[in-house]
């Protein structure tokens, strides 16, 4: 089922389709609210939040773009007004990426804390440790293959930013990731 | 230009040995990856349309109620049109007496209303 009959369906009150929508969409919205608020506790509870959403306003969706863009601007939005709410900052990200140089160069990152020879989940909590634009961006384009144009259209960034802050991010965590293994060799 | 070309010109100034090439490698299998600290549990389906469903339901609800209360009105309005016309209020100085009656008469009934029917709604 394509995009179009998928909406009309959920429009025409097929409970089926609802759910296959939220199916199709589940891991895009879990990840981009996990990946900018970060609070495990309202985790699942944003997720539910931005499908009632979706189902409330999928009217006003005009085809101008995917489904699935459509859905990330819903959860991208969902979360920054969470965060604005319970006044979490949304850290500017120079600060923050001095921060991370720093706790680089001292190395104070959390890799004491997991289990050295995971990498993998280790690259995970880097990703939370990021800014949360850088976050956002590295999820977009990565995870769900978003285009420039899609990310900016999501996270409402002129697409010189997007580029720039996927840049930047990536740099930080092959920073961070290099210093890892590197402690993990001694 | 497209994507690739940008994403190229990225690593021109990215890569410049081949652990840096492997770290990334790294690094961009795990971000197309999903995190499993984010996976969603199989019931998370079910208690969305839960939700959905409550919802309606209180919507269906609040929709009775304003219904109801226009509904309400509406009597009461046709009522007042019907005492001050068998009254002849207007005709006479018996009005002055009247309105004050009715508007007893409307606030008892309006604050009964909402102990019984408002309170109740609101407090669930």
């Amino acid at each position: 089922m394509n995009d179009q009959d998928l909406v009309r369906q959920v429009l025409r009150g097929n409970r089926g389709a609802f759910q296959m929508l939220i199916d199709q969409h589940k891991s895009l919205v879990a990840h981009m609210v996990g990946r900018v608020v970060k609070r495990e506790l309202d985790h699942e509870e944003i997720c539910q939040d931005v499908f009632l959403k979706v189902h409330d306003r999928l009217d006003e969706f005009k085809f101008e773009s995917k489904l699935s863009t459509w859905v990330a601007t819903i959860a991208f939005r969902m979360s920054i007004n969470f965060i604005k709410k319970k006044e979490l900052t949304i850290i500017d990200e120079a600060e923050v990426e001095k921060e991370i140089v720093d706790r680089i160069a001292d190395n104070s990152f959390p890799a004491d804390i997991i289990s050295k020879d995971d990498s993998k989940s280790y690259i995970h909590i880097m990703i939370l440790e990021l800014p949360v634009q850088y976050r956002t961006v590295l999820t977009l384009y990565h995870l769900e293959e978003m285009s420039y144009p899609e990310i900016k259209e999501v996270t409402g960034m002129p697409e010189g930013t997007v580029k720039n802050y996927l840049f930047r991010g990536r740099k930080l965590l092959k920073e961070r990731l290099e210093i890892f293994l590197k402690t993990e060799e001694l | 230009m497209t994507d690739k070309e940008i994403e190229e010109l990225i690593k021109e100034e990215l890569i410049k040995t081949k652990e840096d090439e492997e770290l990334y490698d790294q690094i961009y299998d795990n971000l197309s990856k999903q995190d499993p600290e984010l996976v969603l549990n199989d019931q998370f389906n079910l208690s969305v349309l839960e939700q959905l469903r409550s919802k309606k339901r209180q919507l269906a609800k609040e929709r009775f109620w304003v219904s109801r209360g226009v509904c309400f009105f509406a009597l009461v309005a046709l009522f007042t049109l019907f005492i001050t016309k068998a009254l002849n209020i207007f005709s006479s100085l018996r009005s002055i007496v009247a309105y004050p009656i009715i508007f007893i008469l409307l606030y008892v009934i309006f604050t009964r209303i909402e102990r019984v029917f408002l309170k109740s709604t609101t407090s669930k």
